[in-house]
C-alpha cells in the first residue's frame, strides 16, 4: 500500500466503472509521471464536465443547457419518444440520421442481483412525460439481452395500458454483409424474429 | 473424420512426443499415471477447447513450463486439416484451424469432433440430475448453436429473479418486477425444455440400440424427462402454459424462500433398467453400460447431424465390463470410425486390426 496523495489517487481511480485495484495503480503512476500541463489539463477536463454539463431536466441526456439540444428542438416530433439505457445510445440511434422523434434516458436497465429497480430508473419521469408531452408511440432501445428485454418488458406493461403504443427495436442480422458470414446464433434468432409479408 | 498425427510439447507429462494414429482402433496402453488419459484429453482438447477433467487450463501444461502445444494434422470431410493448440499457464487457450486463428471457441469442433467417454461419466447415471440436465444440453448446443444461447438466457434470467426473491425480505418495492421476471423465465424455459426434449426423442431409441448391443437384450432401459413442474408434457405448444401455471402457483414459497423452487433448472433425465431406476438399484457395471450408452448415442446423433463420424475416446471403458460386454464394445467400436482407447494391458481385450500405442511416463516406448 502506498500512502499520502498516491494512495488517495489510488483509490479515487478504483471507484471508476471498469478499473480494479491494479489498473487504478498503474493509472496513477502513469500521472505521476506526465508533464505537469498535461495532470492539469485532466485535472480541468473532470472539472469542467462536471461545472457545464448536466442532465437534461426532461430526458435525462447529457447536456449543457436546463433542456439538452433534442428537448428543445421544435422541429423534433415530441409525440414520439425513443427510450434508451444510456447517452451514448443516443449517439448510436442519431447517427443513423432515421428517427426524428425525442429521447428518455433511463439510466440504466432492471437488474436484481446489481439492485437496479425501476426506482432506481428513470422511469416515473417517463410515466410523468406522457400527458404534458402528449406522447403517442414509445420505442423501447434498451440492449438486446435479458436485462433490456426485462425493462422493455416492464415498460410496456406500464405504459400499454395507458392508450400509448409500445414498440420495442428488433434484432437481427448486420446489413450489407452475406447471410452466410453471419454467425450461427444472430442467424437464428434472426429467423426466430421473422416478419410476415 | 480422423487424426493422423498428434504433437504434444509440455502438455501435461509430455515434453515432446509426435504419436501417429491409424484408421479405425488405437489402443494406447501403459501402466496407472504413465499419460494414457492425458494423451485422450490433448485430442479431446482440440475439439473443445477445453479440458474433461481440469477447471484450470493451467494444469494441462508441463510444471515448470509457460505453455503447452498440441499440433495435429487429419481429414475433416476427407479434406486435411491442420490444428494448433497453445494453451498458456497464465490461463486461456488460442486455437488455428489450418493456421486460421479461431474466433469463437463454440466454434472449436468444426473442423475435429470428438466423443470422449471417460470414467466421470458414471456420473451420467450415478451422480445428480445437474449431470444429466448439462448432458442434455452440451447436445443441444452440437445439434444447434442457438441453443447454447437460450440456455444461457434461461440461466441469467434465473438468477435476476432469484436476485428478486432475496431482496423481497428487505425492500417493498422489490417485487415489482417479479412479473417481467416470471414471463422471461417462461418464454427462455421453455426454449432450454424444448431442446432438452427434442435431443432425447433423438437419443432414446439409439441409446437403446446402443445398450442392446453392448449388454445384451434381456434387461431394457429407459430413459425419461422428469420435470418436477409438469407431471406430463403432452406436447411442445403445452410447455409455456405448463410452466407458467408451476411457477405462479409456486410463487409465495418462493418468495418465501428468497429462491426459484421449480422449473427446468430443478428437471432430471430419470434412466431406468428393466423398470427400476438405475441410479440406486443398477450394478457398478449396468450403470457404467448404460452412461457408455448415451455417449455413444450422443457419437451417433452427431455423426448424422455431420454426415461423418467424429472420432470416439474412450478412457478406461474396457476395466469395469465383462468378457462379453468387452467383445460386444469391441466390435461395434470397429465400424464406428476411428476409436482412440485406453487400457492398463491389452490382455482381455479383444484387438485383431488395431494400432497398440505403449506409453511410459510421456513416451511413447512402442507402436506398432
Ligand atoms: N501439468 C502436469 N505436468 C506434469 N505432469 C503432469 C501434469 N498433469 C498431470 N501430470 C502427470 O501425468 C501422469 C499421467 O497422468 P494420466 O492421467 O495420463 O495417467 P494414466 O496413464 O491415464 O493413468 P491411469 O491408468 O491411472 O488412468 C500423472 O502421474 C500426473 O502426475
Ligand atoms: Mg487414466
Ligand atoms: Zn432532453
Amino acid at each position: 500500500m502506498f500512502t499520502g496523495p498516491v494512495q488517495d489517487l489510488v483509490e479515487e481511480l478504483s471507484k471508476l466503472p471498469g478499473i480494479g485495484p491494479k489498473t487504478a495503480q498503474r493509472l496513477a503512476f502513469h500521472i505521476l509521471k506526465t508533464e505537469d500541463v498535461d495532470a492539469k489539463r485532466l485535472a480541468e477536463a473532470i472539472l469542467e464536465v462536471k461545472d457545464k454539463m448536466r442532465f437534461c431536466g426532461k430526458c435525462f441526456n447529457v447536456s449543457t443547457t436546463e433542456l439538452c439540444e433534442f428537448c428543445s428542438d421544435p422541429r423534433r416530433d415530441a409525440t414520439l419518444v425513443c427510450v434508451v439505457e444510456e447517452p451514448r445510445d443516443i449517439w448510436a440511434i442519431e447517427k443513423t440520421a432515421e428517427f426524428r422523434g425525442r429521447y428518455h434516458v433511463l439510466g440504466g436497465a432492471i437488474s436484481p442481483i446489481d439492485g437496479i429497480g425501476p426506482d432506481q430508473l428513470h422511469i416515473s419521469e417517463l410515466i410523468e412525460r406522457l400527458e404534458p408531452d402528449g406522447i403517442k408511440e414509445i420505442i423501447v432501445a434498451t440492449n438486446p439481452n435479458v436485462e433490456g428485454d426485462a425493462t422493455a418488458i416492464y415498460i410496456a406493461r406500464l405504459i400499454g395500458p395507458l392508450g400509448v403504443e409500445v414498440s420495442r427495436i428488433s434484432s437481427g442480422l448486420p446489413v450489407g454483409g452475406d447471410l452466410e458470414y453471419a454467425d450461427e446464433v444472430t442467424l437464428g434468432r434472426a429467423l426466430e424474429g421473422r416478419r410476415r409479408m | 473424420m480422423e487424426v493422423v498425427s498428434v504433437e504434444l510439447t509440455d502438455f501435461r507429462n509430455y515434453e515432446q512426443q509426435t504419436i501417429g494414429f491409424q484408421p479405425g482402433l488405437n489402443l494406447v496402453v501403459g501402466l496407472n499415471g504413465q499419460g494414457k488419459t492425458n494423451l485422450l484429453e490433448a485430442i479431446h482438447a482440440l475439439s473443445v477447447m477445453g479440458s474433461h477433467r481440469a477447471g484450470q487450463s493451467a494444469a494441462l501444461v508441463r510444471h515448470g513450463q509457460e505453455r503447452a502445444l498440441v499440433r495435429a494434422d487429419g481429414f475433416s470431410r476427407s479434406r486435411p486439416v491442420h490444428l494448433d493448440l497453445e494453451v498458456k499457464r497464465s490461463g486461456g487457450m488460442r486455437m488455428l484451424i489450418n493456421k486460421v486463428p479461431l474466433e469463437r471457441t463454440r466454434d472449436a469442433g468444426t473442423a475435429l469432433a470428438t466423443i470422449l467417454f471417460s470414467p466421470e461419466d458414471l456420473a451420467l447415471t450415478k451422480g445428480g440430475p445437474e449431470e444429466r440436465r448439462r448432458f442434455l444440453d452440451q447436445i443441444a448446443v452440437r445439434l444447434r448453436p442457438l441453443a447454447g444461447q437460450q440456455r444461457h438466457e434461461f440461466e441469467r434470467v434465473l438468477r435476476q429473479r432469484n436476485g428478486v426473491l432475496k431482496a423481497a425480505h428487505s425492500s417493498a418495492t422489490a417485487l415489482a418486477t417479479l412479473d417481467t421476471w416470471d414471463e422471461q423465465l417462461v418464454r427462455t424455459g421453455a426454449a432450454v425444455v424444448q431442446a432438452r426434449l427434442d435431443v432425447l426423442a433423438r437419443l432414446r431409441p439409439t441409446a437403446e440400440k446402443r445398450h442392446a448391443e453392448v449388454a445384451g437384450s434381456d434387461r431394457v432401459p429407459g430413459f425419461a424427462y422428469l420435470a418436477g413442474w409438469a407431471p406430463e408434457i403432452p406436447d411442445y405448444e403445452s410447455i409455456p402454459g405448463l410452466l407458467e401455471a408451476a411457477i405462479k402457483s409456486s410463487r409465495s414459497k418462493d418468495v418465501e424462500r428468497g429462491v426459484t423452487t421449480s422449473g427446468p433448472h430443478r428437471d432430471d433425465l430419470e434412466i431406468m433398467l428393466a423398470g427400476v431406476e438405475a441410479r440406486t438399484f443398477a450394478s457398478q457395471g449396468e450403470q457404467r453400460s448404460l452412461a457408455l450408452s448415451l455417449r455413444l448415442a450422443e457419437r451417433d446423433l452427431v455423426a448424422e447431424a455431420r454426415g461423418e463420424d467424429p472420432i470416439l475416446l474412450l478412457d478406461d471403458v474396457f476395466s469395469e465390463l465383462d468378457d462379453t460386454r468387452r467383445e460386444k464394445l469391441a466390435e461395434l467400436v470397429f465400424s464406428s470410425g476411428q476409436t482412440v482407447a485406453t487400457a492398463t494391458a491389452t490382455a482381455g481385450i479383444p484387438l485383431d486390426a488395431g494400432r497398440v500405442i505403449a506409453v511410459d511416463g510421456g513416451r511413447v516406448t512402442r507402436d506398432a
